[in-house]
């Protein structure tokens, strides 16, 4: 039981994070919800939990909007051309950790809960309560976003030389 | 390696190293126990005056609080035990 519940809270953790990016807020985040579920009496498993998580973080941190709007300028596509980037190798931390924060809240949290917990589109809509097609969009420009702010930053490399 | 795979890979890279100290760990793993216990006390007694009240046996009583999510101890056990 103690390594299970060390492994749940480390999943909490790391949900926590993709929704805040920032360690004390996710920190601060977890007695809460857990908290919570254990007063609801609701089940000790991973969705709950993740459910109880969010909760609170949207109702502490409303200013994020919980359906963000987006202007059109900001999704349409880059004026940069795309360079080639060695994906396989030119992902740096400190990098992909600016690339994570310039992303919101509800982008970062579809991408980890697909990429990092394994969901399907379809399980993400049951957590977010956003539609299917809603969530694969933005699991698509999610990362496109991510990519771009990868070439824009080696083209700003290549500019200051 | 496709983009979006390297993409893939390289966030969830980064969110696997990310992890609760073991101080807080801990200190996370203490309350959720003895929350839990708190709580299962709580029911406990809650049930145990219900049953005194009302006359409801213990196996109806345990029946509903299993539905409930909650274990309940039956109080013959509890009696033994503080013998």
């Amino acid at each position: 039981m103690p390594e299970s519940l060390a492994i749940l809270l480390q999943c909490d953790y790391r949900y926590a994070l993709s929704l805040a990016h920032h360690t004390a807020k996710a920190e601060d985040l977890l007695p809460d919800a857990w908290v919570a579920v254990i007063q609801a009496g609701g089940p000790h498993e991973k969705d709950y939990l993740f459910c109880a998580i969010r909760s609170r973080y949207y109702n502490l941190y409303k200013r994020e909007r919980l359906v963000p709007m987006e202007s059109l300028e900001s999704i349409a596509e880059p004026v940069h051309q795309l360079i080639d980037v060695d994906y396989a190798h030119d992902f740096h931390d400190p990098l992909l950790e600016a690339a994570l924060a310039q992303l919101r809240g509800i982008e970062r949290e579809v991408l980890y809960l697909n990429v990092a917990e394994g969901y399907t589109a379809l399980g993400i809509t049951t957590i977010t309560g956003l539609a299917r097609g809603t969530v694969l969009s933005m699991l698509t420009r999610t990362r496109k976003k991510i990519q771009c702010y990868f070439s824009a930053n080696e083209i700003k490399v290549v500019s200051h030389e | 390696m496709s983009k979006n795979d390297a993409t893939d890979k390289a966030v969830n890279n980064y969110y696997q190293k990310k992890t609760l100290s073991a101080q807080k760990l801990q200190q996370l793993m203490d309350v959720a126990p003895t929350q839990q216990q708190l709580v299962e006390n709580i029911a406990q007694e809650i049930a145990i005056n219900h049953q005194k009240n009302l006359q409801v046996s213990y196996a109806a009583l345990n029946q509903v609080m299993t539905k409930l999510g909650f274990r309940l101890i039956d109080p013959k056990r509890l009696n033994n035990e503080r013998i």
